[in-house]
């Protein structure tokens, strides 16, 4: 087994900036494959030649995981590909993205970005102006943390996988920032309901989109059939407004 | 129509650069509605619009979810275009619904830009591939840089084109419709109310949740009378 070199501050960064662009050139066939070899391009280049171009030619194929937390995995690669083990590297990122995958659309996707809109959307009542910088202080603060970080935790712990990323992090979005998005959407709808200055009316048309919701109706076809109801009960709504007042 | 020129193409810079964001670079999330919209508005002189038409996207959509290799619909381009149809006076900036409900086909046009480079991402993919085997790394950077910038270069057409047609219909509609107050104000919270209702149900069917969504209710409620 060859030396392992450190990871130093700016092999991370190049790593961390290339890793932006991980869906750059997203297609069916292939989704990440191109942009994976991107991140790991600078680092392929302290192999030697041979060394080099078999790991390009390894890593150009089919690749898909959560952008976020496609660094992870390219650690590992790296970390695995710079101890001369090429072909465990391929089973470990194949390995390594699926659950990955998963992981990160639970963790992103479903809690953290509708969290930080809807933390975004609650600041709005107050101060409209401060929803955007709400937003994305929220979102990014825990993006690219979560980018950054999860380079080196592929790199430095390649044993253990997930211990790799920031678990208290994750325990935190999960039942915190999971277990609020509810009571947000409660408060969105009183602070719309009250200052549409119609609350009966927009509680009656939220408990309509939420049955065709439960009866399976998509959301076009919702807003459709909300937008009817609007429209023939909005005749009798004379005075209402909207709930920002800017 | 020609003083729409401008604004329209101006617009559709704005919209081919923010768009990379989306998927292609970053996403920093700056390509949200909820961020774009009220920079837009910004820069055409109606921030305040911007800000609203916004909020009320940003919930419309808040259910849509990348999940997998899944892509969703966006709102990004009917929140821009509400944006410029407020920011060229097509629309009286009291009539503002009538712009959301008129700028909401334009997803299609989101949808064939995304759907479009996606497409020509696998023939740069093929190439990069070509370049890897002959050991031309440099080449294979320059095709990633290419893929990027093509994500910007499809949203521009996309959404040029779809201005093109709804900017000037918005116009039309406005004149057409007899001006109800409770309508169009109906017309607005609709989009709200679906959002929060997508979101909602999904969560709602869990027994104990409902307390959560009673909570903020009633602190919703307290911190409005209050």
């Amino acid at each position: 087994m060859r030396q392992v070199m450190r990871l130093s501050f700016r092999d991370q960064a190049a790593m961390f900036l290339r890793s932006l662009a991980i869906q750059g050139a997203w297609n069916y066939p292939r989704m990440q494959g191109l942009g994976f070899l991107f991140i790991l391009i600078p680092w392929f280049r302290k192999l030697d030649q041979s060394g080099f171009q078999n790991a390009c030619r390894r890593h150009m194929g089919y690749f898909n995981t959560h952008p976020f937390l496609a660094g992870y995995v390219a650690g590992v690669v790296a970390r695995m590909e710079q101890e001369g083990k090429g072909r465990e590297s391929v089973r470990a990122r194949d390995g390594l993205m699926g659950p990955l995958g998963a992981l990160g659309d639970g963790l992103f996707w479903a809690r953290v970005r509708p969290g930080a809109i809807l933390a975004g959307i609650g600041v709005s009542f107050f101060w409209p102006w401060a929803s955007a910088p709400v937003f994305l202080l929220f979102y990014n603060s825990i993006h690219l943390k979560e980018r950054w970080s999860g380079i080196a935790a592929g790199y430095t712990r390649e044993e253990e996988p997930l211990g790799g990323l920031s678990s208290r992090l994750r325990k935190i979005i999960s039942v915190f920032l999971g277990g609020l998005i509810l009571p947000a959407c409660g408060f969105i709808l009183a602070g719309v309901a009250l200052g549409s200055g119609a609350p009966w009316f927009v509680a009656g048309l939220f408990v309509l989109g939420v049955l065709l919701f439960v009866l399976k109706f998509n959301n076009m076809m919702v807003l459709g059939c909300l937008l009817t109801a609007a429209l023939v009960l909005g005749f009798l709504e004379v005075g209402m407004r909207l709930p920002w007042s800017m | 129509m020609m003083d729409l020129v401008v604004p329209i193409f101006f617009a559709s810079l704005f919209t081919g650069v923010i768009s990379i964001d989306r998927a292609a670079f970053g996403q920093f999330q700056l390509s949200r509605p909820m961020v774009a919209a009220p920079l837009l508005g910004l820069l055409m002189g109606c921030p305040a619009e911007g800000v609203l038409i916004g909020l009320i996207f940003e919930l419309l959509f808040l259910d849509s979810l990348p999940v997998g290799s899944f892509v969703p619909l966006e709102a990004l381009y009917p929140a821009l275009l509400s944006v410029v149809v407020i920011g060229t006076g097509q629309v009286p900036r009291s009539a503002l619904p009538i712009a959301l409900v008129v700028s909401l086909p334009s997803v299609v046009a989101d949808r064939w830009a995304d759907n479009r480079w996606r497409r020509v991402n696998e023939r740069i993919f093929s190439r990069a591939e070509a370049y890897v085997r002959l050991g031309r790394l440099d080449l294979v950077q320059i095709q990633m840089v290419l893929a990027i910038l093509q994500a910007g270069f499809f949203n521009f057409l996309a959404f040029l084109l779809s201005s093109a047609v709804l900017v000037p219909m918005a116009a039309v509609v406005a004149e057409k419709l007899p001006a109800l107050p409770g309508l169009l104000l109906a017309a607005a919270l609709v989009p709200i109310l679906t959002g929060l209702a997508a979101l909602s149900s999904r969560r709602l069917r869990k027994g104990k949740e409902w307390i959560g969504f009673a909570a903020g209710v009633f602190f919703g409620l307290l911190a409005g009378l209050v």
